[in-house]
């Protein structure tokens, strides 16, 4: 992969491995290479600095997993599964299924008594599976010549798939809205609970310890990356759906709001519960919250430049979800930086507003710090892309358009 | 005297029957209000702390069943679930009291004196950490 650049690149991927297996490599978080920049520069800690981790730890709804469950005896086609009593979708191979995280348990009441509880759903059904709990399994065929059962229930545990693969079609949002509520009445949103008349403001992303934001352009990162990903080692795939990055941009990079995403897959097996959580959003749905840690080899100046980002040079958009959101309507109510988002309250419209994050800052640093101690003791090598991800000068890099629908 | 904590809810409908003058004129009650959320065509709540005589008490609370407004007694207390908590932050932007705050760790403290018993917390939380405890 060819690094581009303003100054040379002063190591390879092959170099850094090297490094890490024989114990030697230099690692630190993405929060600790901020006062090495600044005290050295970047080109000295571009020599100094092997890898830089990151971290985030939030709730993901385009998270599902894939799950194999073996053959019955004798064998059925499954046309209609659950787990739980969570709907699995089915529309694969006999005994494949997907069970996403934002789907419902059947008898769910969902929003009809506002606002909705949703006690649990594929989220939930994921971290079951992941805690090692049995898991109400129940299915139906239509019966063939080759697959006649039409029934199957009982109960399995993670250990009984075959395979179970946690599959993020979205993941890892390079930074994200600032959610508000103009509105006269309390709102419930996947933003979280918004109170009226601008009374809080909720925010997502992890900032300078949040994996894109320390590689704007993607320079590192591309499919084939070998990540942490729900406390094991996962991969990035593709890039995410709603990958925006011509999002405009910074003086530094930096995207001003929502912009590039991942797709990442892992081995459920491995996984833990500790990152991997069932959500229930009051009002909006289920969904799964996801630890995912990205590694970030210092090939060159220019990327341990990139790594020293600090909450004070990211802003992100203040969005009003009563009215604007929900509506497209592209407004902003202004931009404000996560320096001051983390201090715990924010000016807007003149008001005084409590701020509060919607992913672990806390586990984030964690997420870092174990990713930090795999490279160091030689358990994780860095894996060096073998296609890059679309950046903002790819002629073919994808918009984030609205659904273009026809009536014929 | 005695005190008691009440937390009420008002039916969409309600029509709006000065309660609190009640309370203070006809059943002789100190009424402390700690919260209240009130707004048009939504289910409204708020949380009391009323001090009397046990006797004015029990007549006041009648009256209040007498307007259709329904009312838990709390002798409850909101507990924070350390095994459930993923330390966002979600709580923090809605309590009103500063009960629920983020340390310098990052991780989300609460103590439980600050606490008015809103359950605001319990609404915002995804992931079941907030919950009540008898």
């Amino acid at each position: 992969m060819t690094v581009k650049k303003d100054c040379g690149p002063v190591k390879s991927f092959k170099e850094i491995n090297e490094r890490i297996a024989s114990g030697k490599a230099v690692v630190v978080t993405a929060e600790e290479i901020i006062d090495i920049v600044q005290e050295d520069g970047p080109e000295k800690a571009a020599r100094s600095v092997d890898v830089v981790t990151t971290g985030t730890f939030g709730i993901m709804c385009s998270s599902g997993a894939m799950l194999n469950t073996g053959h019955t005896k004798p064998k059925i086609k499954m046309n209609k599964a659950s787990l739980n009593g969570v709907p699995a979708y089915c529309g694969l191979a006999a005994v494949d299924l997907y069970i996403g995280a934002a789907e419902l348990q059947e008898d769910d009441p969902a929003n009809r008594i506002y606002p909705g509880e949703f006690r649990y759903g594929g989220g939930h059904v994921i971290e079951d599976l992941v805690a090692g709990r049995r898991v109400e399994f129940r299915a139906s065929g239509y019966g063939t010549d080759c697959y006649p059962a039409k029934e199957a229930h009982g109960y399995i545990k993670l250990s009984d798939l075959n395979q179970a693969l946690l599959l993020n079609p979205r993941n890892s949002y390079q930074n994200y809205n600032v959610a508000v509520n103009v509105g006269d009445r309390t709102i419930y949103t996947y933003m979280g609970m918004l109170l009226p008349r601008i009374a809080n403001a909720n925010y997502s992303s992890a900032g300078q310890l949040s994996p894109l934001l320390n590689d704007p352009y993607y320079r590192t990162v591309g499919i084939g990356t070998r990540v942490f990903l729900g406390g094991a080692q996962g991969y990035v795939i593709w890039h995410g759906t709603q990958h925006a990055p011509r999002t405009p941009r910074s003086a530094k990079g930096i995207p001003l709001g929502g912009a590039g995403t991942l797709a990442l897959i892992g081995d459920l097996k491995h996984m833990s519960p500790e990152f991997l959580r069932g959500a229930s959003v009051t009002g909006y749905g289920t969904s799964l919250a996801v630890g995912f840690g990205l590694p970030i080899p210092v090939l060159s100046p220019e990327i341990a430049a990139f790594t020293a980002v600090r909450d004070s040079d990211i802003t992100a958009p203040i969005v009003d979800y009563s009215r604007d959101y929900p509506n497209a309507v592209a407004r902003t109510l202004g931009s404000v930086d996560y320096a001051s988002l983390r201090s715990g309250s924010i000016t807007v419209e003149g008001k005084k507003v409590v701020t509060a994050s919607l992913s672990s800052y806390r586990k984030a640093r964690d997420i870092a710090l174990i990713l930090k101690d795999w490279i160091s003791s030689g358990r994780f090598l860095l894996s060096e892309p073998v296609a890059p991800i679309p950046g903002p000068d790819d002629p073919d890099a994808p918009e984030f358009s609205p659904l273009k629908l026809k009536a014929h | 005297m005695i005190k008691k904590t009440v937390h009420l809810h008002f039916p969409p409908e309600q029509a709006r029957d000065a309660i609190i003058y009640r309370l203070v004129k006809e059943f002789d009650l100190v009424v402390n209000i700690l919260q209240a959320r009130i707004e048009p065509n939504e289910h409204g709540r708020a949380l009391i702390e009323l001090t009397g005589t046990r006797n004015d008490i029990q007549k006041g609370l009648q009256y209040l069943k007498g307007q259709h407004i329904e009312i838990d007694a709390l002798s409850h207390e909101i507990r924070k679930n350390e095994d459930r908590c993923v330390h966002c932050g979600a709580c923090v932007g809605v309590c009103p009291s500063g009960a629920l705050a983020v340390d310098q760790d990052f991780q989300i403290v609460f103590n439980r004196e600050q606490c008015v018993l809103c359950q605001a917390c319990i609404l915002a939380c995804s992931f079941d950490a907030m919950e009540h405890s008898a």
